[in-house]
């Protein structure tokens, strides 16, 4: 729908204002000491520097956003009797009426796990990539265990990735949503926060007045850490005068 | 109303009712025919007692070691269980199962 031909359009045009005018920018990067100490050698001159991700940007504001959920989804290529599945397994939820999958949980890593008859499951709640792997072997060895010895362990694939982190400075969201109305919707009356649809990476933000922000939509962490650089250097030239 | 789970035929008072039938039947006092059906009547007489006129509160704690939901029916396997109830508590470090069915 709003394919933008140029998709960084929105960092220089953010960038701009905030050089020519020289408050916001300059006062953020000192009072956001870099937690990094190659932070200063490897941008000595923040202001004047083009944003650009890939030069490790995200090193100017040290803020790294935390991994919430990763969901992610595997083949054991097997079918399954879920009802058996159900009686015989420890932690497991099953109401064909309701909904057509059993509901499993572990304790470590700590996930919970839909197992579909198809031989397909969903594992979510991990902190990791590699507690989502790991959790998903877990549950693929459970079923091996309940008498399916073909069970594999085939296709598993990150889903959605799921992040959260503060700028630790408010925003004016009703003017990002008005310079970034593309890509913005911000009905406070239905939900307080803007939510940003990043075009590259294609990343969903939510952004709260206080700073907080949540990404959600990624399917590697990268695009992650390139969406909140990117945001960032946004929401500098929209932050809130403190009262 | 509530489906008749067959579970209170495990109490003290369900155990008794089916002893007191089946020595009925066996003495050739009662229609077997009929067994059923008391026990069916039995089923939803507790169930609506114990829903409408019991008023006592049972607190029940317990560590959980693992838990089962089959069909709405809720098996909860304790390692520990706490249970206070009418001012008395009972302790025990035994291995507990707890069957809840979930309303509706």
């Amino acid at each position: 729908m709003q394919v933008e031909s140029q998709p960084y359009k929105l960092h220089q045009s953010s960038e701009a204002p905030a050089s020519s005018s020289n408050a916001p920018v300059p006062s953020a990067s000192h009072s956001t000491p870099p937690k990094s100490p190659h932070a200063k050698a490897q941008q000595p001159n923040t202001e004047a520097k083009q944003h650009n991700p890939n030069t490790g940007g995200r090193l100017s504001h040290g803020i790294v956003p935390d991994i919430q959920n990763v969901v992610a989804t595997t083949n054991l290529d097997v079918k399954l009797d879920l009802k058996k599945i159900a009686l015989r397994a420890r932690n497991a939820e099953y109401n064909p009426k309701r909904f057509a999958a059993v509901i499993m949980r572990i304790r470590e890593p700590k996930t919970t796990a839909l197992i579909f008859s198809s031989g397909k499951i969903v594992v979510t709640g991990a902190k990791s990539e590699r507690e989502s792997s790991r959790a998903s072997r877990k549950y693929a060895k459970i079923v091996h265990k309940l008498g399916y010895d073909d069970a594999k362990f085939k296709e598993f694939t990150v889903q959605n990735i799921v992040a959260s982190c503060d700028v630790n400075f408010p925003v004016r969201l009703e003017g990002l949503a008005h310079a970034h109305s593309q890509f913005c919707s911000y009905e406070p009356e239905l939900f307080p926060g803007l939510i940003y649809r990043m075009i590259k990476p294609k990343i969903v933000l939510l952004i709260f007045v206080s700073g907080k922000v949540v990404l959600t939509g990624a399917k590697v962490r990268a695009d992650i850490y390139e969406a909140f650089d990117n945001i960032y250097h946004v929401l500098q030239t929209f932050r809130k005068a403190k009262n | 109303m509530a489906d008749a789970f067959q579970h209170y035929r495990l109490s003290i008072l369900g155990q008794d009712l089916m002893d007191t039938l089946e020595e009925l039947v066996s003495n050739e006092m009662f229609d077997p025919q009929h067994k059923d059906l008391v026990l069916e009547h039995y089923e939803k007489a507790i169930t609506e007692a114990l829903g409408t006129h019991v008023k006592t509160k049972a607190i029940i704690r317990g560590a959980i070691d693992h838990y089962r939901n089959h069909d709405d029916i809720w098996t909860f396997f304790l390692k520990t269980i706490d249970v206070k109830i009418d001012g008395k508590h009972v302790k025990s470090n035994a291995k507990t199962e707890m069957m809840a069915v979930s309303k509706r």
